[in-house]
């Protein structure tokens, strides 16, 4: 059995093709909500530049340009798998980065809604969870999710500013 | 009278097996400690569909610290199956014994924290719903037993203490409908120290406007049964504390749902002119568990909440009161 470490690319490519045992079509949905965009994904240190044109996904060059960027750690994915971590709450300490365009970052985020809501009608990409799930634990992240440095006091005043509650 | 139960497995020629559910549940209550651990192993989908789930949760909830709750999902070929007895991965196994009436649980959290290796024996008669009930685009169909004598172990956090320290409803719920359909329902067991059990259920619609309440259990001894025309049960109030949410992938699909509005407190009043039951809850803490319909897109999300309850009952001539723990699911 290999140990190697299993690519950002591979999981990608595995997630992706995956859906194509969905019989509600998220396939081609997942196709329509990111063809024509570019993206730059990163996982700790591995870090991918990916599009799709027709069904196929496309490998760009590093250094390519992309209308947008999203990044993350194993450590967080896996506390988000736990229920240990709020998805709202990972994006709002930027423990899940993305930037770009509004409408990237927002092409970005229903990519992987569409893949999540899949997950609950395809076995494959719960047995992709439970590789990933186990990789994880063979390589002892530290799991404690490593709040975002950057000043939350100005995020603060701009979401009281616009009348957003529920932070802080 | 002990009327054997039994997992409700669809024929092959089932032509509705494709929104096929069925579950054992049980909680379990230490009234010294005021702890309320809840295990439920269920299936979701016909049996032959690889697409179909089992899933395992282990809740165990603390008036103070709240729940700590655990989900195992697997596809349904990957769990033990049989005609008494569901086993869903490492988390729980649920047992009946259809000789006694009993049932045997086993559950252990993923980290190791809380293990129960239990025996439970009827201490109350069962309730016994197996008519179907209209739920959302199906039926649903259910039968419980109210209090439950307990043996065997549990260990939390590497203390062992006698499961005859504690006692046990237990719930089999079965039927046919779409997780996501306009369904929910609002139930709960109330387990008194000092004997008493009451169960109530009301099964509703998403937003929880229709439905009538049943309410059943036993009495200083003496079962009863309320008919939903006989009961009001009042929601009231909010709790702060957002709940603790499971599986993590499906929670963070529905982050719209991590601050659902759920009640803080719960009156019951059942009273058909010869029997009276009272019940004042209050309502502490909230686990949230989101599932999935494997075969078609749709979600539920269960609330599974806990708190202490006082209670006054006339039946059939015999006054009785106290305290006790209160389990109660709230679901839309």
């Amino acid at each position: 059995m290999s140990t190697e470490r299993k690519s950002l690319q591979a999981w990608i490519e595995g997630l992706v093709t995956a859906l194509d045992d969905d019989p509600w079509g998220t396939a081609e949905r997942l196709r329509d909500v990111v063809a024509g965009y570019t993206a730059r994904i990163s996982l700790d240190d591995d870090s991918v530049i990916v599009s799709m044109q027709s069904r196929a996904l496309v490998w760009g060059p590093t250094g390519a340009p992309v209308d947008g960027e999203g990044s993350t750690t194993v450590a967080v994915v896996i506390a988000i798998l736990d229920g240990r971590l709020e998805i709202t709450d990972a994006v709002a300490r930027g423990l899940v980065q993305a930037r770009g365009s509004p409408e990237a970052v927002l092409r970005m985020f229903h990519a992987v809604e569409l893949i999540l809501d899949a997950s609950a009608r395809v076995p494959a990409l719960r047995r992709l969870a439970d590789e990933f799930r186990r990789g994880a634990e063979d390589r002892a992240p530290d799991m404690t999710p490593v709040p975002w440095q950057q000043s939350r006091a100005d995020e603060l005043a701009l979401l009281a500013r616009l009348g957003v509650g529920g932070v802080g | 009278m002990i009327v054997a139960d039994r997992i409700r497995s669809p024929s092959a020629v089932d032509l509705t097996a494709g929104s096929f559910k069925d579950w054992l549940h049980v909680n379990i209550f230490d009234f010294a400690r005021g702890h309320v651990a809840l295990v439920n192993v269920s299936l979701h989908g016909d049996p032959h569909d690889p697409r179909s789930l089992a899933a395992a949760a282990l809740l165990l909830g603390d008036l103070e610290r709240g729940w700590a709750p655990h989900v195992e999902v697997l596809g349904a070929a990957e769990a033990e199956v049989g005609f008494d007895r569901v086993a869903v991965g490492e988390i729980a196994s649920i047992a009946l014994d259809p000789a006694s009436g009993g049932l045997a649980v086993h559950a252990r959290s993923p980290g190791g924290r809380v293990r129960l290796d239990l025996a439970a024996f009827a201490a109350a008669p069962p309730i016994i719903a197996e008519r179907p009930t209209r739920f959302g685009s199906g039926w649903l169909a259910w039968r419980a037993i109210p209090r439950l004598n307990v043996t065997g172990w549990l260990s939390v956090d590497d203390v062992m203490r006698p499961g005859d320290e504690t006692v046990m409803y237990h719930d089999h719920n079965w039927g046919r409908w779409h997780w996501g359909d306009d369904a929910g329902w609002e139930w709960a067991a109330f387990l008194a120290a000092d004997g008493d059990a009451f169960v109530t259920t009301r099964p509703t619609d998403r937003n929880h406007k229709t439905g009538g309440t049943t309410l059943h259990g036993v009495a200083a001894g003496r079962s009863f049964a309320f008919e939903p025309r006989t009961v009001r049960m009042r929601l009231e109030g909010r709790l702060e504390t957002a709940p603790k949410r499971v599986p993590g992938a499906l929670a963070a699909l529905h982050s719209g749902r991590a601050r659902p509005q759920l009640p803080s407190s719960l009156l019951l009043v059942a009273d058909d002119g010869y029997d009276r039951v009272e019940i004042a809850a209050s309502l502490a803490h909230a686990a949230q568990i989101v599932v999935a319909e494997p075969a078609q897109p749709g979600y539920a999300f269960i609330h599974e909440l806990l708190g202490t309850f006082a209670y006054r009952s006339l039946i059939r001539g015999v006054e009785t009161a106290g305290e006790g723990l209160v389990a109660f699911e709230y679901v839309d």
